[in-house]
């Protein structure tokens, strides 16, 4: 079961509490009202750390950030509804540990942008983006930044997926800071700059399910991260949507 | 949602409204019986976590609606019009900035050279942006021995006829010259008040572009102009609104 701890940072919030998901996820319903299933683009913010390892990688892990149709059936269930985001990393991928200059992070090339029914997938692997998520350890306690941006037509759904640079994972992203990035580009519309260094991740990428692909509403926030010993830990999480 | 409060100046303490990716927006008591307004504010920007950083897809919207339902803020906005930096309101890029200026003696300050003069008519925009115009804005940061400072921004708009016609617009903003100068009520109404050409404010010329960007309007179509709006896109680093005034030139 996730739980929620704790953290001091020099920045503030200087107490700051987070979500530690194991082999866990994380959903919530989003207030669409308005919305309903017409919105066109949604961008999903997430300030986030991985547990340290003390110097080795992460093996055969799997973070899925994107939404899914209700909370019963989210992406990781055998039975998923419907299921739509960004995949970084995957069931074979290895996060590789950076020790940084004594503030260390891991980093993972692989990815895949993907639908999923049940335990059916449709993904593609175009582009490049490499994640670089910040460490729990070194001489800084820092939260690092990650943002997914989906985007629905009638038949088909466009990914973006950006990550803070290398050489900001040095660096603690504050809450105000996390907010100002997931302020740019409202809408989706390109590159966020995180500490004025401008993210990593590329043009939109798509799949064309065909019509009527969305007729299970996407309309929960669903968050996965698969490795049970090294803990994701979500400390804000931040979404917009356009209509 | 907007808050209310206080700040000193070399002046007096002042109030001023807080807008975070929000708006400020009152219906006329002429309604639309005018040919010519003029909008002006009194305002200073916030940074991003004190840091010198440019305030990036940033949205600064003036002007007038056809109600507080038509402001540039809504997703898609009936009927209004104004002047917005620093481009249309529209889904700004990370690469779109507010300048940050260091100045002098801790003075910062955002400026812009980009702008846009905008309508939208049943949701649909259309903008003008013909001559160069810079805005700039003091920081409301006090560190570095800086000085509490307000700026001033005008927004000049004249109807060619009651209700169906052309609306033109112009605009005048404090300059990088002001930017070590507070600029106070009275600056504002003297400035909203000049005869002619572009005012000096505290001796120093204000940045202006003369009347001359063209919309046309059909308020009998899309609804009557009767409501002033200010709205700022940035839900980071607030907009410090200290004063509003319009005056009917016409």
């Amino acid at each position: 079961m996730p739980v929620i701890g704790q953290r001091n940072y020099i920045l503030p919030p200087t107490t700051d509490t987070f979500v530690s998901l194991a082999n866990e996820e994380f959903t919530r319903k989003l207030d669409l009202t308005g919305f309903g299933n017409s919105w066109s683009k949604i961008k999903i913010g997430i300030s986030c750390a991985i547990a340290d390892t003390g110097g080795g990688n992460i093996a055969n892990t799997q973070f899925f950030v994107g939404l899914s149709s209700g909370t019963a059936f989210p992406f990781g269930s055998i039975s998923c509804v419907h299921a739509v985001g960004w995949m970084f990393g995957s069931a074979a991928a290895t996060w590789t540990y950076n020790a940084g200059a004594g503030n260390p992070y891991y980093s993972a090339a692989t990815f895949r942008y993907l639908r999923r029914v049940g335990v059916t997938e449709t993904n593609g692997t175009v582009g490049s983006v490499t994640i670089s998520v910040p460490t729990t350890a070194g001489s800084l306690q820092r939260r690092g930044f990650i943002e997914v941006m989906l985007a629905q037509a009638a038949t088909t759904v466009a990914f973006n997926a950006y990550s803070e640079a290398a050489a900001t994972a040095a660096s603690d992203v504050s809450f105000e800071q996390f907010m100002y990035s997931t302020s740019q580009g409202i809408g989706g519309s390109g590159t966020p700059y995180v500490l004025e260094v401008q993210c990593v991740g590329g043009a939109a990428q798509s799949l064309t399910p065909g019509a009527g692909w969305n007729t299970n509403v996407l309309d929960t926030l669903d968050i996965y991260w698969s490795n049970p010993t090294y803990s994701l830990e979500i400390y804000a999480i931040a979404t917009q949507f356009t209509s | 949602m907007p808050i209310i409060a206080s700040r000193n100046f070399a002046t007096g303490t002042q109030q001023y409204l807080s807008l975070s990716s929000s708006d400020y927006l009152r219906t006329l008591t002429i309604g639309q019986s005018w040919l010519r307004l003029r909008i002006g504010i009194l305002y200073a920007l916030g940074t991003v976590a004190e840091n010198a950083w440019s305030i990036r897809s940033p949205s600064l919207c003036l002007g007038v609606s056809s109600g507080p339902s038509s402001s540039p803020s809504v997703q898609s906005p009936s009927h209004c019009a104004g002047f917005s930096v620093p481009t249309a309101p529209v889904n700004a890029a990370p690469t779109t900035v507010l300048t940050y200026n260091a100045g002098s003696a801790g003075n910062s300050y955002f400026s812009t050279a980009g702008y846009a003069f905008f309508k939208y008519t049943a949701g649909s925009l259309a903008t003008g942006a013909v001559g160069s115009f810079t805005t700039v804005a003091p920081t409301t940061t006090t560190l570095g021995g800086a000085l509490a400072r307000r700026g001033m921004l005008i927004v000049d708009i004249n109807k060619s006829a009651a209700l169906i016609g052309n609306l033109t617009f112009g605009a005048y903003s404090t300059a990088a010259g002001h930017m070590g100068l507070d600029i106070t009520s009275s600056d504002l109404y003297w400035a909203l008040d000049w005869a002619s050409a572009t005012p000096t404010i505290q001796g120093v010329a204000m940045n202006g572009l003369a009347l001359g960007n063209t919309l046309a309007f059909n308020e009998t179509v899309n609804g009557l102009l009767d409501t002033i709006f200010l709205f700022w896109g940035s839900y980071v680093s607030p907009l410090q609104l200290y004063e509003i005034a319009v005056y009917k030139v016409g």
